[in-house]
C-alpha cells in the first residue's frame, strides 16, 4: 500500500465536502496516540526501519524516525496544516482507504498542543529541510543536515492544554501504553524493523522479518511465539490468518486478542464474539484465548471511517465476515490434537524434538531443525510407568531389531513382569529420581506457565500419582496398534495415545546424540563407492563440512566433474538409501549455509538421520516391536531441543474420561 | 489327466515350484503351478515371467496324459500334509481332484491355456559341469550379493567362462565374493552372465545328487540350467558388473593362517556384545596373539584371545563381523587373511579358488 507514495506526493487541501464528510473527534488523547500517528504515517511512507524515542513516558519527548520517502521544502507547511493530505485525493478514495491515514489532521492536531518539529529529506536530494510548529505557529521552513527520511520529534505534549496534561499518568504507565500501540502497527508490519527505546533503555527491538511468527515471538517472547497455531482461509473476498494459542495459553485479560483489518488494528464485537465462541469449552469462563488475527479484504467491504482513531470499521456484510473467522478458527482447533477437545488436561509431551514430517521437502525440514535447535529448550516430561514386558525380544524382526536395541531385562526382571509387578531394577529407581525432578519442573515448564488456571495443578498431580501408583500398567493386552501408525496404551493415570514413528525418532534422535558426542560414527568403507550427481553448491557443502561428515562416518571424494562419490558410510544406518541421504544431507547443508555453526548443523543431521530410520506411520508392528519402543520411552526424557516439535504421545486421564463420560 | 504319483516326489517338485511361483501379484496366474502329464512321466512348471521351472516326475503312472492349473501354495499345502504314499490325481470338470486313502480334494483349476509358455532346455549346452560344484560356487557367493540395490548388475552373481572353470563374483558393494566350479572340458567359446539371485538360489535349494551333469546354456537375455529333468531358466541381470579384478587388493603384506572353525567361533563370541548398529569388531594382530573385541554402551564388552602364527607387523582393523561369519561358513578348513593396513580392504582366501573382499570398518 505504501509503495504508491514511494514518491514524494503532493499534499493538498481538501475539498470542504471531504472535510464534513470526516467525523471530528479528538485524535490526540495520551502520547501513544501521537505515536500511533506518526508511525502509521511512517508506515505510508514507505518506511523499512521505524525508531521510536520516549523520554519520561513521551510527556517530555516523543521521537519518530524513519527511512521513508520524506517530505520535500515546498510540502512541509502543508504536511502540518489542518485536513492536508497526500494520501487521499476525492471522496471516492475514501472508500476504498489503503493507507493507514488518511484524514490529514494529525500533524497538525499533535502541532496545536506541543513543540513539534519535522525534519525531512525526501531521497534523492541533497538537503534536508525543518520546520517547527508551536502550539499551532507555523514558523518557515529552513534548510537543515538529516538523513534520509523524516523525523518528528514532539516536545512538551499538551504544554498549552494543563487539563490534558494533568491527566498524563505515571511515565511508566504512558510508555505501557505506548507498547501497547507499538504492538498493534508492528505486528500487522513485520517487514518493517522497530526500534522503541524509553529514556534510552532499549525496550522492543524489532528485526524485520517476513515472518508473523517470529514477530509475535520477538515481541512477546520465543515461548509464545513457540506454541502459536497458524490458520489460513482464503474465502468470498477475505482472507483470514492467523496464528492462535492453545488454550493453555489463556490469558486473564482479553487484550491478547489481536484483530488487524489490511495491516491496520481494529476492534470488533461480532469478531470478538467468534473467537469467543470458538473458545468456548475449552478455556475457563473467565479466561481469554490469545489469538492475532489478520483479516485482508477489498477496502470497498469495509469502511473505517466510523472513530476517528479508526479503530473500529463498519462491514459491508458482518455476519458473514463473522461466520468465516468462526468457522476458521474452529476447524482449526478441532484439527488439533486432542487437548482442546477435552477441559481436562490432557497431557501433550512435547518430547521436544520437532520430528520433521516426511513429506515436506528436505529444505523445509531443514528450516525447522535449525530454527527448532536455536530455540532449544528443556521441557520437562513425566513419565509413564510401564510394566516391564515379559517377552523375549530376539525375535524382533530384523528390520526393527537393527533400529531397536533389544532391552537387557535379567530373569528376575522377567519373572516379576510375569506376576505383574513394575520392574524394580535400579534404573527404574534412578528414572524415578530422575522423574522427580522433573514433576517439581513441570510448574516452571513454559508450556504450563498459564499460572492459576485450574488445569495447571491437575496436570502436575497426574504424574505424581503415576509415580506413586505401583499398581494397574499393562493389560495383558498390553499395546494395541491403531491405523499401523498409533500405539494405544494403559498407564497408571489413564490411557496414552503414541505416534509410532514420531517416538521412535524422538529415541533414535537421542540415541544418534549421544553417540555423536562420544566420536565420529562406526563407518563402513565401501569396495565399491556409490557415486552421485551433485549441483557445484552441494560439492562446495562437500568440502566445506567435511568435518561433518567424518562426525557423522561418511566419507565423500570428488568424482568427476558433476559427481562425488560415498567411501565410507555410518553403520547405524545400513537400512538407508546411501545416495538419497547424502544429497538430502548435502541439499540441507546448502540451504543453511553461512549462518549456522557446525554444532547446528550436527543436530540438523541427526534429526535427519533418526527421521530416515525410524520406522514409519503405516508400518505394522509386533507385541514385542511395540514393547521395546515404549521400553525406550525413557531415553527421550533426558534432553531435548525444541519447543514445538510435535508430540510423541497424548495422554486421557481416567479422570478426563470420567468427566466425557458424565461419571463426575 | 489321470495319474498317480508317488507322493515324497511330487512334494519335492512342488517345494521348488513354491519358489518360483510368486506369493502375492497382480496376475493370479502366476501363482500357479501347472501339472502335464505325458506318456511317462509328470511335469511341474511355474513361472514368474523372469525365472521359470520344469521339473520332471518319474516315479509316476499315467492313466490319462493330460494338463491341470491350480494354485502352487494351496498344491503344495495339500501334499506336504498328507501322509500317503501315493496320491492320485485326476482332472474333471475344471477341478483337479487329489486323492489319498482317506482324503479327497477337489481344487478349483484355472485355463490352462493361459498359463505363459516356460522357456525349455532347446539346441546346444554351452558348459557342462557337475551340479555339486556349481552348487558349491553358487554357495560362496551368493550370501554377498547385493538384494535390493540400485546399481542392478549386482543385484545378481557374474557367471563368466575363465579357462575351464566357471569363475561366479557376487558383491554388495561393501564385500566381494569370488568362487569357481570346475568345467567338464573348457568351452568353444567364453560367457559372460550377471545371473539374478533367485534363480541361484532355487537351483541350491534342489534336492539333486553332486554328481548329476548339469547342462548350461546361456543366451544373450537368458540362462537355462537343466539337470537330471530339472530345468531352471531366468532372464539375465542387464547392466555392466563392476570390474572386480581392480578390487581385489594386492601387497598385503600381512598374512596370517588360520583354522576357519576356530576363528569362525573366535569371531561369533566376540561379535555377542557387539553394538546391535554399529556393528563392529575390533582385530588385532600382534606377535602369536589374536585379539577380537567389540564394545557397546548398552551392551558392554567381549574379548576373545587366540593364538595364532603370525609373523607380520602389528595389525589393528576393524570389521563387521557378520561379513566375516558370513565368508567364513563357506571357507575349507583352513583361511588365510591378507592385509595391508586397518584402513584397507581385507583378504580373506581358502581352497584353491574361493577370495573374499571386505571392507573395513572405522571404529571409534
Amino acid at each position: 500500500m505504501s509503495k504508491a507514495y514511494s514518491a514524494s506526493p503532493r499534499i493538498q487541501k481538501l475539498d470542504a465536502i471531504l472535510v464534513n464528510k470526516i467525523a471530528a473527534g479528538e485524535v490526540i488523547e495520551r502520547p501513544a496516540s501521537v505515536v500511533k500517528e506518526l508511525v502509521e504515517n511512517s508506515l505510508d511512507a514507505g518506511a523499512t526501519r521505524i525508531d521510536i524515542a520516549l523520554e519520561v513516558g513521551g510527556s517530555q519527548l516523543i521521537r519518530v524516525t524513519d527511512d521513508g520517502c520524506g517530505i520535500d521544502r515546498d510540502n512541509l507547511s502543508l504536511a502540518v496544516a489542518s485536513h492536508a493530505t497526500s494520501k487521499i485525493l476525492t471522496s471516492d478514495d475514501l472508500f476504498h482507504i489503503a493507507t493507514l491515514g488518511f484524514r490529514g489532521e494529525a500533524l497538525a492536531s499533535i502541532g496545536s498542543v506541543s513543540h513539534l518539529t519535522l525534519r525531512s529529506r525526501p531521497a534523492g536530494q541533497l538537503e534536508a529541510n525543518e520546520i517547527v510548529v508551536e502550539g499551532g505557529a507555523v514558523a518557515a521552513p529552513k534548510p537543515c543536515g538529516a538523513p534520509i527520511g523524516t523525523t518528528i520529534e514532539i516536545r512538551n505534549l499538551f504544554y498549552n492544554v494543563p487539563a490534558r496534561r494533568k491527566f498524563l499518568r505515571q511515565p511508566q504507565t504512558e510508555c505501557g501504553h505506548v507498547t501497547e500501540q507499538l504492538a498493534r502497527i508492528a505486528l500487522a508490519h513485520p517487514h518493517v524493523a522497530f526500534t522503541f527505546t524509553h529514556n534510552d533503555r532499549s525496550l522492543r527491538n524489532l528485526p524485520p522479518t517476513n515472518n508473523r511468527r517470529e514477530r509475535i515471538a520477538d515481541f512477546y517472547g520465543a515461548e509464545l511465539g513457540a506454541c502459536l497455531i497458524e490458520l489460513a482461509r482464503n474465502e468470498r473476498n477475505l482472507r483470514v490468518e492467523g496464528l492462535i494459542a492453545p488454550p493453555s495459553h489463556s490469558r486473564a485479560t482479553g487484550k491478547w486478542q489481536y484483530l488487524f483489518l489490511n495491516g491496520r488494528f481494529i476492534t470488533d464485537r461480532r469478531i470478538g464474539y467468534a473467537v469467543r465462541e470458538a473458545f468456548r469449552g475449552l478455556v475457563e469462563h473467565d479466561r481469554y484465548p490469545v489469538t492475532f488475527l489478520f483479516l485482508t479484504t477489498d477496502p470497498a467491504e469495509f469502511d473505517v471511517n466510523v472513530h476517528p482513531t479508526k479503530i473500529e470499521v463498519r462491514w459491508r456484510d458482518a455476519g458473514l465476515v463473522q461466520s468465516q473467522v468462526l468457522s476458521v478458527l474452529r476447524e482449526t482447533l478441532l484439527a488439533q490434537d486432542l487437548t482442546p477437545r477435552f477441559r481436562t488436561p490432557v497431557h501433550i509431551r512435547d518430547d521436544g524434538m520437532a520430528p520433521s514430517p516426511l513429506d515436506t521437502s528436505a529444505q523445509e525440514r531443514a528450516r525447522h531443525a535449525l530454527a527448532d535447535y536455536l530455540k532449544r529448550v528443556d521441557p520437562t516430561q513425566p513419565r509413564l510407568t510401564f510394566r516391564a514386558p515379559p517377552f523375549p525380544t530376539n525375535r524382533l524382526r530384523p528390520s526393527i531389531a537393527n533400529v531397536l536395541p533389544t532391552p537387557s531385562l535379567t530373569e528376575a526382571d522377567q519373572d516379576d513382569a510375569r506376576n505383574g509387578k513394575p520392574m524394580d531394577s535400579l534404573r527404574d529407581v534412578i528414572e524415578a529420581g530422575a522423574y522427580e525432578s522433573d514433576s517439581v519442573a513441570l510448574s516452571t515448564d513454559g508450556s504450563y506457565e498459564s499460572v492459576g488456571a485450574p488445569q495447571d495443578v491437575a496436570a502436575s498431580q497426574i504424574p505424581n500419582a503415576a509415580l506413586g501408583g505401583v499398581a494397574g500398567a499393562l493389560p495383558p493386552g498390553g499395546v494395541i496398534q491403531i491405523h499401523n501408525t498409533y500405539l494405544v496404551a494403559q498407564t497408571e493415570a489413564g490411557v496414552v495415545i503414541i505416534d509410532q514413528h514420531a517416538l521412535h525418532e524422538r529415541i533414535l534422535y537421542e540415541r544418534f546424540r549421544e553417540r555423536v558426542l562420544q566420536g565420529p560414527l562406526e563407518s563402513q568403507g565401501l569396495l565399491l563407492p556409490e557415486t552421485l550427481e551433485v549441483s557445484p553448491a552441494q560439492r562446495e557443502a562437500a568440502t566445506a563440512h567435511k568435518e561433518l561428515f567424518e562426525r557423522i562416518g561418511i566419507e565423500l571424494s570428488e568424482y568427476g566433474p558433476k559427481s562425488i562419490a560415498v567411501q565410507r558410510f555410518p553403520t547405524l544406518l545400513a537400512s538407508v538409501d546411501m545416495k538419497t541421504f547424502v544429497s538430502d544431507l548435502l541439499e540441507r547443508l546448502v540451504e543453511t549455509d553461512g549462518d549456522t555453526s557446525d554444532e547446528t548443523l550436527i543436530h540438523a543431521t541427526l534429526d535427519m538421520m533418526a527421521c530416515k530410520a525410524a520406522i514409519k506411520a503405516g508400518d505394522p508392528l509386533s507385541q514385542e516391536e511395540m514393547y521395546a519402543l515404549l521400553d525406550q520411552r525413557h531415553l527421550t526424557q533426558r534432553s531435548s531441543n525444541c519447543p514445538h516439535g510435535r508430540p510423541t504421545t497424548l495422554e486421557l486421564t481416567t479422570k478426563d474420561l470420567e468427566k466425557q463420560f458424565k461419571r463426575i | 489327466m489321470k495319474c498317480i504319483c508317488d507322493r515324497s516326489a511330487l512334494q519335492e517338485a512342488l517345494s521348488a515350484a513354491s519358489g518360483v511361483a510368486l506369493a502375492r501379484t497382480p496376475k493370479p496366474i502366476l501363482q500357479c503351478v501347472r501339472l502335464t502329464a505325458d506318456k511317462d512321466s509328470l511335469v511341474l512348471t511355474a513361472y514368474d515371467q523372469e525365472v521359470g521351472l520344469r521339473f520332471r516326475i518319474t516315479q509316476v503312472e499315467i492313466d490319462d496324459p493330460g494338463e491341470a492349473l491350480v494354485s502352487c501354495d494351496r498344491m503344495h499345502s495339500i501334499v506336504r500334509e498328507s501322509n500317503d504314499e501315493t496320491l492320485s490325481l485326476e482332472t474333471k470338470d475344471d477341478h483337479l481332484h487329489i486323492r489319498g486313502k482317506d482324503s479327497h480334494f477337489q481344487v478349483v483349476g484355472q485355463n490352462v491355456r493361459e498359463f505363459p509358455p516356460v522357456p525349455d532346455m532347446e539346441g546346444e549346452a554351452s558348459l557342462k559341469m557337475r551340479v555339486g560344484s556349481f552348487r558349491r560356487g553358487i554357495e560362496k557367493t551368493l550370501f554377498a550379493a547385493a538384494r535390493e540395490s540400485t546399481r542392478y548388475a549386482i543385484n545378481g552373481v557374474l557367471c563368466e567362462v575363465n579357462g575351464k572353470k566357471l569363475q561366479l563374483v557376487s558383491t554388495d558393494g561393501r564385500r566381494l565374493a569370488v568362487a569357481a566350479a570346475e568345467l567338464d572340458e573348457k568351452p568353444s567359446e567364453d560367457f559372460r552372465a550377471i545371473v539374478p539371485t533367485k534363480a541361484l538360489s532355487i537351483f541350491n535349494r534342489l534336492h539333486l545328487d553332486g554328481d548329476e551333469h548339469l547342462s548350461v546354456r546361456i543366451m544373450p537375455n537368458q540362462i537355462i540350467m537343466s539337470a537330471a529333468g530339472v530345468t531352471i531358466s531366468s532372464v539375465l541381470v542387464e547392466g555392466n558388473f563392476p570390474k572386480w579384478e581392480e578390487v581385489v587388493p594386492e601387497g598385503g603384506d600381512k598374512t596370517l593362517e588360520i583354522s576357519t572353525s576356530e576363528f569362525l567361533s573366535a569371531v561369533k563370541r566376540a561379535s555377542l556384545l557387539a553394538n546391535v548398529e554399529s556393528k563392529g569388531i575390533a582385530m588385532e594382530l600382534s606377535g602369536k596373539d589374536m585379539e577380537l573385541r567389540s564394545r557397546s554402551a548398552e551392551q558392554g564388552e567381549a574379548q576373545v584371545k587366540m593364538g595364532v602364527n603370525y609373523s607380520g607387523q602389528p595389525v589393528k582393523i576393524g570389521f563387521n563381523p557378520e561379513f566375516l561369519i558370513d565368508a567364513l561358513k563357506v571357507c575349507d578348513d583352513t583361511t588365510t587373511m591378507v592385509f595391508k593396513d586397518g584402513s584397507k580392504p581385507g583378504l580373506l582366501k581358502s581352497g584353491p579358488d574361493f577370495q573374499y573382499v571386505v571392507m573395513p570398518v572405522n571404529l571409534s
